[in-house]
């Protein structure tokens, strides 16, 4: 039998109304399965990394702020780590980016070999890591300017994975979240991830 | 002719590496027909969560005036700082209607530097370079030419690779600002 899963579920900005309903959608779904959801909303969060923290970032204690301090105790328990994404431009937002940049530091995901200087992956605890991106770009446009939202979590957060975590991505667009159909598609898929 | 060289440098620390870039860059620019203009995120306390119009205004009317556009940021992720992702986002693009260009923008150089090899780079899909060559390009001059200038494995250098890097850098900046 498969325990309860702890899921960590980041929100680039939930401050938009449907961005806000889907989440909830979303953590209702993943709660149902009695498994345990830790809501991480970005709103607040201060993307850009401060100085103090560039430079404690290869010390013993990176960490040096609460905000930050509990979302790594979360990722550090996370079976998955889910993304909502709003894509307003291309790439990641500068809220995901910066939760990335910040969050996922020495001793949470990575850990530096002292001999050898390289590095070793820590998230090999994750069994699944999921995006769901709302993009609006066209297809023509996604192609030309690459999904680079899915490059970063899919190839470089998924090489600090475990050799069998599986990513899972759906992309949906601001006329779909309107569309209770539509949400309600996607939503049977994520009951699978 | 004198041309306009805008200088973008994001890093949260003053004595960074990357700090010595954007000196080298900037002597390397500087001569009696270049006039470089350095944007430092975030010494100017450009704020990608909430930006100040009137900075992205300046911002833009900078880059209109703008024919070579040097970026100076260190990679991580395998993409850009959060900042500089935040500034790409608030004055490289408007909304899905307007799609906001630089077309006098003829040249964009890129002086990164990234602290795992080559190869893992390439392994992770290197979005950072697609976000200027597929994404930054396509809203400037029809020809613009992009320059990546990476130094990769940094993490395993000498300080005096880090010197050739530097010297490197500042020879092939001469030549674009000299043309």
């Amino acid at each position: 039998m498969v325990g309860k899963l702890r899921r960590v579920v980041v929100i680039a900005d939930d401050r938009r109304e449907a961005v806000a309903t889907l989440t909830e959608q979303v953590c209702d779904l993943l709660r149902k399965r009695s498994d345990e959801v830790t809501r991480i909303s970005l709103a607040a969060f201060s993307p850009a990394m401060t100085a103090e923290e560039r430079r404690s970032y290869e010390s013993d204690e990176p960490i040096r702020s609460e905000e930050v301090k509990e979302s790594a105790t979360a990722v550090k328990q996370a079976d998955t780590m889910i993304f909502i994404h709003p894509t307003p431009a291309q790439g990641l937002t500068a809220p995901v980016k910066g939760w990335i940049d910040r969050v996922l530091v020495p001793g949470v995901a990575f850990v530096l070999d002292d001999k050898t200087g390289r590095v070793r992956p820590a998230l090999g605890h994750i069994g699944t890591l999921g995006l769901i991106s709302i993009d609006d770009r066209t297809r023509i446009q996604r192609w030309v300017e690459h999904h680079n939202a899915k490059r970063v979590i899919f190839r470089a957060l998924r090489l600090v994975c475990g050799i069998r975590t599986r990513t899972r991505a759906i992309t949906l667009t601001t006329g779909d979240l309107a569309d209770q159909r539509a949400v309600a598609r996607r939503l049977k898929v994520i009951s699978r991830w | 002719m004198v041309t306009r060289t805008t200088v973008v440098q994001c890093h949260p620390v003053a004595e960074s590496f990357t700090a010595a870039v954007t000196s080298a860059v900037i002597d390397a620019a500087t001569s009696a027909s270049t006039v470089p203009l350095l944007i430092d995120l975030y010494a100017e306390g450009f704020d990608p969560s909430q930006p100040d119009p009137v900075m992205v205004d300046e911002h833009r009317r900078r880059l209109n005036d703008t024919d070579t556009l040097i970026l100076v940021y260190p990679t991580w992720w395998s993409a850009q700082p959060a900042l500089l992702q935040g500034w790409v986002d608030s004055v490289w693009a408007r909304d899905r209607t307007i799609r906001q260009q630089f077309r006098s923008i003829r040249r964009i150089v890129v002086c990164t530097t990234h602290g795992s090899p080559k190869w893992l780079n390439a392994l992770e899909g290197e979005s950072g370079k697609r976000t200027v060559t597929r994404y930054l390009r396509s809203r400037c001059a029809r020809r613009c030419r992009v320059h990546w200038l990476a130094l990769y494995g940094m993490d395993g250098m000498s300080e005096d690779d880090r010197r050739r890097h530097l010297s490197r850098i500042a020879n092939r900046i001469q030549r674009f600002t000299a043309r």
